[in-house]
């Protein structure tokens, strides 16, 4: 637990992009509504792999998203039903079948469908939010938290070996 | 700051390149295993594979070496397969649908030896309902009989009807006794002659006189009554006695009748044929059929599981539910507005693997699946060979339509010629037939429509050499062993008809016409020798009744001497009677 504390610190506290460390939440949010047989989870840890984004942020998130989307199923369910089932977007679904690899991505599922268009209607807010809340912790949260007596308490406790560690 | 990070494509390059080894080492063997264990377990029966070929990213299986062990034959292989290729449906699989467009079977072959027994261990053994081999034969028993024999076999017609006759005549003199007491007696003729003799007597008086032959011409008017009554009494008496004697006369012909009668029932059955080859023939033809419906056997269950289906469907008129899982949810098939079958082999190609597979099928199936109903297609199978060992040009073909709720499904097998060679025919110890050689040929049909079956199976035998051992038979068994043994050709129809599962099976055959012929000659001669006898037998019998009934007959032949006086009295008054 603590561990995982020091590394959400770490990532905050490092040199990072924002935008990678949003980018990389954003994928394991992505990941987490997905199954194993599913070639989309694939594809995207290649695109985690290639691309540089925060690894850490990455498994981190898509831990955590894993949670919220067990949490989430009835609601993923009936998303992923209204949409595939909705007259007027019958057509787009089929043409979208049509697409090589498509077919494979199990669109079909209620639950599948649901995940990946809440996850993409999140990217927006994901890639302006995130990078927003850590350039402002950056700047005004974290000079301040350096100076709490917390902090100075912190700092010669186990917690900030580990940090220190990582 | 590079946005490429490139040890992960390093990193995605070694994974994958490991994953895909790891793949093409162990999921061949594991594609393998999965499907002989899972097969040979539903089957019954080994079931082997040589190796499989997966291809992975086109969804493809390929078989190689398909070995299916039959059941109840464990040294034979019901089928095999030099390879089997197919490509399944890639977004019906991820519905959890096996759809393949096109399915490849090559060099199939059926019924060939095995090496090793392809038995295992079974919980319980299946019932055959074969016959057991003392009862397969017996030939009727054909004795002649004694004369008491047959005069005890049944009621004699002949005095059954002299009772007829003798109640007959009894009644009839109960009715003419009752007529004649009807007619004037002595007191009332002795009033007519009295009457006369008044009226006779002579009158001066000319109103009285006048009174007295008014009354003379209603005593005449009276008298001519009763006398037309007494001379239609005579006619009726003598129609009834001539009728009675012709009847006395007709019971002398009865005991040639009956002896014919009663003999014939102890000539053959009912439609003057002897049923000898269902009773030879019948458990090896029983047995035939049994390894022919083997493969219908395995199919059936399918069939009515989708004839029910259909059958339940149109009666609730709902669609099947949606198939759901707890992680991915509900599956909407946004591609096929209809429900998908769970398995649907749109095509199947028959081939053999080159011009040396000499036992090789070729053919076609077609729109094979768990659920015809949905597919709306009716479910083909088409098969040819030219030569599959001794059998030379199959030709099968199948349509099971169980898509509606009524289903439909025929089969046609034909078999240009098969040689056979030292096929036990009956295996009875008591009359064993063994076809040396011959050379069958075969046409059959049949039509199940809503589980009832009506089929024919025709079957030409040629060029056949029958032989038996019945040295210690009976004349009956003889006779039947030299019809065999003089035989080159025969045909035999069986038909099949009513409940799918436990047809009514008959089977007929130009043999039985010559086993009747024979031995309807060796009967008749014994019979023919015994009818007189039992004519005679019965005549004597008839003899001792006969007087009987001639008393009968006097006793009514004298009721026209009674009513011959009253006639006489009363014609002897109306002679008087001068006007």
């Amino acid at each position: 637990m603590l561990t995982l504390l020091a590394q959400v610190l770490k990532i905050l506290n490092d040199d990072n992009n924002p935008y990678q460390i949003a980018l990389a939440i954003w994928f394991g949010l992505l990941v987490a509504f997905l199954d194993m047989m599913n070639p989309l989870m694939w594809f995207v840890l290649l695109i985690v792999c290639l691309v540089r984004v925060n690894l850490s942020a990455f498994l981190l998130a898509w831990g955590g998203f894993e949670l919220l989307a067990m949490a989430m199923v009835p609601v993923l369910d009936d998303l992923g039903y209204s949409l595939l089932t909705h007259p007027s977007l019958v057509d787009f679904w089929k043409s979208l079948h049509q697409i090589a690899g498509v077919p494979m991505m199990q669109l079909g599922y209620t639950v599948i469908t649901g995940g990946i268009v809440f996850a993409i209607v999140a990217l927006l807010p994901f890639i302006f939010l995130i990078p927003w809340l850590i350039k402002r912790y950056r700047t005004q949260l974290m000079p301040w938290v350096e100076k709490t007596r917390l902090v100075a308490v912190l700092k010669s406790s186990k917690i900030y070996q580990i940090y220190q560690n990582l | 700051m590079s946005w490429i990070r490139w040890w992960g494509v390093g990193l995605f390059a070694v994974l994958a390149g490991l994953t895909y080894a790891v793949l093409m080492v162990f999921l061949n063997p594991f594609v393998e295993t999965v499907i002989e264990d899972q097969a040979t377990q539903a089957h019954g029966a080994k079931i082997e594979i040589d190796h499989v070929k997966t291809r992975l990213f086109e969804g493809g299986l390929e078989i190689y070496g398909l070995e299916v062990t039959n059941p109840d034959s464990p040294m034979t292989n019901a089928l095999t397969a030099e390879k089997i290729g197919f490509g399944v449906d890639i977004a019906q699989m991820i519905a959890g649908n096996v759809h393949i467009e096109q399915m490849e079977l090559v060099g199939l072959a059926l019924n060939t030896p095995r090496t090793q027994s392809g038995a295992i261990e079974k919980k319980e053994s299946k019932e055959t309902g074969q016959m057991t081999e003392e009862s397969v034969f017996s030939v009727p028993s054909l004795g002649v009989p004694t004369v008491d024999d047959v005069i005890r076999k049944d009621e004699l017609q002949t005095l059954k009807q002299v009772e007829v006759v003798k109640t007959s005549l009894k009644n009839k003199q109960a009715v003419l006794k009752g007529q004649i007491e009807q007619l004037p007696d002595k007191a009332k003729i002795d009033n007519y002659k009295k009457q006369l003799d008044d009226l006779l007597k002579k009158e001066k008086n000319p109103l009285a006189y006048l009174k007295k032959a008014q009354e003379l011409k209603d005593l005449k008017k009276a008298i001519d009554t009763d006398l037309k009554r007494v001379k239609s009494l005579k006619t009726d008496i003598s129609t009834q006695l001539k009728a009675a004697q012709q009847e006395i006369t007709a019971l002398k012909d009865l005991p040639a009748q009956d002896a014919q009668r009663l003999l014939e029932s102890y000539q053959l059955d009912g439609e003057g044929t002897l049923r000898v080859t269902e009773k030879i023939f019948g458990p090896k033809i029983s047995q035939w059929l049994q390894q022919g419906l083997y493969w219908y056997d395995k199919l059936s269950p399918y069939l009515q599981q989708a004839q029910a289906e259909s059958q339940a469907a149109e009666t609730v008129n709902e669609p099947p539910p949606a198939k759901e899982t707890l992680t991915r949810g509900r599956f909407v098939d946004y591609i096929n507005e209809q429900p998908q079958p769970v398995f649907w082999l749109k095509q199947l190609d028959i081939s053999r693997k080159d011009d040396s597979d000499k036992n090789g099928f070729e053919g076609k199936g077609t729109h094979l699946s768990d659920s015809p109903r949905l597919t709306g297609l009716p479910m083909t199978l088409d098969l040819k060979a030219q030569k599959v060992d001794d059998w030379q040009n199959i030709d099968f073909s199948s349509v099971f339509n169980v898509a509606k709720s009524q289903a439909k499904s025929q089969l046609a097998l034909s078999i240009g010629e098969k040689l056979l060679s030292d096929v036990k025919i009956s295996e009875s110890k008591s009359f064993p037939v063994v076809m040396t050689t011959g050379v069958l040929q075969m046409a059959s049909q049949f039509n199940v429509v809503d589980n009832v079956l009506d089929g024919e199976v025709k079957l030409n035998f040629d060029k056949v050499a029958l032989t038996t051992n019945v040295e210690d038979g009976s004349q009956i068994e003889q006779l039947i062993a030299q019809v065999l043994a003089s035989t080159q050709a025969f045909n035999m129809t069986i038909k099949a008809e009513g409940d799918v599962e436990s047809p009514k099976i008959r089977l007929s055959s130009n043999l039985d016409d010559q086993f009747s012929k024979v031995a309807k000659d060796m009967i008749s001669q014994k019979v023919m020798a015994l009818k007189g006898d039992v004519e005679k037998n019965i005549q004597a019998q008839l003899s001792e009744k006969i007087p009987n009934l001639e008393n009968e007959l006097k006793t009514l032949g004298g009721f026209n001497t009674d009513i011959g006086q009253v006639d006489k009295q009363l014609n002897d008054l109306l002679k008087k009677i001068k006007f």
